[in-house]
């Protein structure tokens, strides 16, 4: 079985296009591109995958602070996602299973107890991090270091949330998730994610303000 | 428009409004709002650097081999037997559950239907001739049937304790959370 590694044309937005129509749009497209996986079309399942590698991947990375584990949570979010394609039917938001999937393992994981390696993966991303900041030319070493202690105290805040407060606020935030697809993806609703993220919010308020 | 605090929207009002995605009306309510009440211009203020701060946390790029070795791990469970990928659904499914959780759910549902049995068995067995006479009397009366026992809709109760579970999470958060910040 071969794949085929193209990526997805860029397509720039039409001047005026409604920004909920091209989302809806972008629901659709997944699950009429899944609906093909299902009918044994492997380019669609490559193009699903460069449409949600990176969020998938970002989403568990910032779950579980590890980038070798997010990789390989996401690389079983899409195994799973392929086994799933013979059963697979449009009855919710592709990118809410999508993220159920993901947060379940991601709970999962952590619940594992393997938080053994989240401290060999901070220093890690902060290396990642200074090297990023040298790559894109930060004019002096102060900056940089307060840029950096600034995020650790972000990756603190957000790790010390429990984790449905987690999953719920990085959903939100980072992939842009409404609140009924993030109640899909915890399996509960619309109201109980409003009460968690206006908890977690509150919290991350709290503990932030002194960055402010 | 009231306070943030006092609308009973106001949590979701305060976070759409930071995130950019509140109705331009309400958008439009909540500036000329925050201009003569300071406590809410502060609740948006904080709500809004924290939603700043949150930009500051890039993400890397993915690794340039992951969909290589995505390929190669669905090439590898092709090419194993048929049963192997059987098995592989069964004991893991698309949507993977937290493994406590059912086990919970089961025994507090279980547990509520189990009670409700043993309340109605008593009752059924020792006053099957009251409540014939007491159902005679009834309909004597009404002229309709009585009603039937409140069925327990286990879907609600499952759905509840689902809710339960996210906003009461039996997991400890971290020691070093706050007891006010805690769910």
């Amino acid at each position: 079985m071969s794949f085929p590694e193209q990526s997805i044309p860029q397509h720039s937005s039409e001047a005026g296009v409604n920004k909920d129509m091209e989302a809806v749009a972008a629901l659709e497209r997944d699950a009429q591109l899944m609906l093909r996986v299902r009918e044994g079309d492997e380019v669609s399942f490559a193009l699903l995958l460069e449409r949600h590698r990176a969020p998938v991947v970002n989403f568990l990375h910032r779950m579980v602070q590890n980038r070798a584990v997010s990789e390989e949570l996401a690389q079983e979010v899409f195994l799973r996602v392929y086994r799933s394609r013979e059963t697979y039917e449009a009855t919710a938001k592709f990118t809410t299973w999508l993220f159920r999937i993901a947060t379940h393992l991601a709970l999962n994981w952590i619940r594992d107890g393997k938080k053994e390696r989240r401290n060999e993966s901070l220093s890690e991303e902060l290396i990642e991090g200074a090297e990023r900041q040298v790559a894109d030319r930060q004019p002096s070493v102060e900056q940089t270091m307060i840029h950096e202690v600034r995020l650790r105290e972000i990756r603190k805040a957000i790790e010390a949330l429990p984790e449905k407060q987690r999953a719920a606020v990085l959903m939100h935030k980072y992939q842009g998730l409404d609140y009924s697809q993030i109640a899909g993806a915890l399996s509960c609703t619309e109201s109980a994610v409003k009460s968690v993220l206006f908890r977690a919010y509150e919290t991350l308020r709290s503990r932030l303000a002194h960055l402010a | 428009m009231d306070c943030i605090k006092n609308n009973k929207q106001g949590a979701e009002i305060l976070m759409d409004y930071c995130a950019g995605t509140a109705d331009p009306a309400v958008g439009a309510e909540i500036d000329a709002h925050i201009k003569v009440c300071a406590e809410c211009r502060t609740m948006v203020e904080a709500q809004s650097a924290v939603w700043e701060m949150l930009d500051a946390w890039t993400p890397a790029e993915v690794s340039r081999d992951f969909d290589s070795r995505l390929y190669a791990r669905v090439a590898g469970e092709q090419a194993g037997p048929a049963w192997r990928g059987w098995w592989s659904r069964m004991i893991e499914p698309a949507t993977p559950h937290a493994r406590w959780k059912p086990m919970v759910s089961l025994a507090v549902a279980g547990a509520i239907v189990s009670m409700a049995l043993i309340v109605r068995m008593p009752e059924q067995q020792g006053t099957v001739a009251q409540k014939s006479t007491t159902q005679a009397t009834e309909q004597g009366k009404s002229g309709q049937p009585a009603s039937t026992p409140e069925e327990i809709d286990l879907q609600q109760v499952q759905q509840a304790l689902d809710d339960l579970d996210v906003v009461s999470p039996l997991s400890q958060a971290p020691a070093n959370q706050t007891a006010a910040s805690r769910l």
